[in-house]
């Protein structure tokens, strides 16, 4: 088979086969920041061979075998002319994607950060803004200039242990830099669209970095002070909007309830698993030359 | 150096808001300056020129009163509160990625299965316990 149709094949794949699979998976749960990256890792994986395949239907000469880096086609004589140059233009859409995400979600926060600066009281809860509204709300505000805001529902609501974990929580976010991988999830999601990647990356990515945070929070809070802190924030009067990803709460207090942290084989095991997707297009433009 | 100036100018900013949406009332520069004065000495000058960066910002309102400048908040602190409350609640933004949120609100049909979810936590506690 030419190199070309095996990485369309690989394309199809990480496209459409794989990530209901990974979306279904059970291992993400219990070691959700290496779900994080196999997902990204799958995007990545689909945009390469996407890319190197019109690399290679544009022009599928016989490479240079002189080194691997040869066979993969990244020699100096491989990375000029028209082929090459048309495979850049295929990246350079999620690429724009990518920066369009990243620069919005700036621009939001700063707006939103100026106006909260403003508007909360400070020095109420330590390492935390007060806002004065009776809806029960804690978020942060990811980046540089990082702040997390309590609502007075919540802060009237919570004790202090049950504060303390949701706070660790937020922390979790702001220090893991969660809201990077959020980015590139959202910016996958762009560039595939309605396929099944485009479908499910953002939401998966979003839930499996939740778990990731509460899994951080754990370590100095106990899951019944989390749980309880997620039930009473998540049942808080929630306006009509806001009435969308309930399942994501519901699963992570249920993940809270049987709460195991993976065992090192399989987090070992599973960490090939990034790895691999994101190498095997560049492997699959050297096989029929290796053969 | 030029970092700390910027941050304490932001700080200045909203002690000034704090101060005139507590008052509930206009005021002149000279009485926000002899309030903050109470806690730690500032500049009138300092204090004079935020208040023009907030009027400029749209943030007060101002109009002559004899010789000197009295400011009002344009807009209530609660109404401020509301927007903020809008876009974290997700019902306005357009930039879902801006914020992360603690646990996302559900519906009252999922009330229910999440109350069996925090019972299980609980037994599962007891269970530990013994």
């Amino acid at each position: 088979m030419s190199a070309a149709a095996l990485l369309g094949l690989w394309a199809v794949l990480t496209v459409v086969a794989l990530p209901p699979l990974l979306a279904g998976a059970r291992w993400t749960r219990r070691a959700p920041l290496l779900g994080v990256f196999t997902w990204l890792a799958l995007g990545l994986s689909a945009i390469s061979s996407v890319s190197l395949t019109v690399r290679q239907l544009i022009d599928p000469a016989p490479h240079h075998h002189a080194g691997l880096l040869h066979l993969c086609g990244l020699s100096p004589e491989a990375v000029s002319g028209t082929a090459p140059a048309v495979a850049a233009l295929v990246l350079l859409y999620p690429a724009t994607r990518l920066l369009h995400s990243l620069t919005g979600a700036r621009r939001g926060r700063r707006r939103h950060r100026t106006l909260l600066d403003l508007a909360a009281h400070r020095g109420r809860i330590p390492g935390a803004l007060l806002l004065d509204h009776p809806t029960p709300t804690i978020y942060c505000l990811p980046g540089r200039h990082a702040r997390i805001v309590v609502s007075r529902g919540a802060l009237a609501a919570l004790t202090p242990p049950q504060l303390a974990a949701a706070l660790a929580h937020e922390r979790a976010h702001l220090t893991g830099r969660h809201h990077l991988a959020a980015c590139a999830a959202e910016a996958l999601a762009g560039t595939f669209g309605r396929l099944p990647l485009g479908r499910l990356v953002s939401p998966e990515v979003r839930t499996l970095l939740e778990m990731a945070a509460d899994d951080r929070a754990l370590r100095g809070h106990t899951p019944r002070a989390l749980a309880t802190a997620m039930g009473v924030v998540a049942t808080g009067l929630a306006p009509a909007a806001a009435l969308t990803a309930g399942h994501q709460a519901l699963a992570r207090i249920e993940r809270l309830a049987d709460h195991r942290p993976a065992s090192r084989p399989l987090l070992v095991l599973t960490a090939a698993a990034p790895a691999g997707l994101a190498g095997l297009p560049l492997l699959l433009v050297c096989l029929p030359h290796l053969t | 150096m030029a970092r700390m100036v910027v941050r304490s100018l932001g700080e200045l900013e909203a002690e000034i808001m704090d101060r005139l949406w507590s008052w509930g009332r206009p005021a002149t520069v000279r009485e926000v300056v002899d309030d903050l004065n109470t806690k730690r000495p500032v500049a009138y000058t300092t204090v004079m020129t935020v208040a023009g960066i907030l009027h400029t910002k749209g943030l007060l309102n101002r109009h002559k009163a004899g010789r000197a400048w009295v400011y009002e908040p344009a807009r209530s602190r609660d109404s401020y509160t509301a927007t903020l409350m809008q876009e974290a609640l997700g019902s306005t933004s357009d930039t879902p990625a801006a914020l992360a949120h603690f646990v996302e609100q559900i519906s009252t049909d999922e009330v229910a299965a999440l109350r069996r979810a925090l019972a299980a936590l609980d037994a599962s506690d007891q269970a530990d316990e013994r």
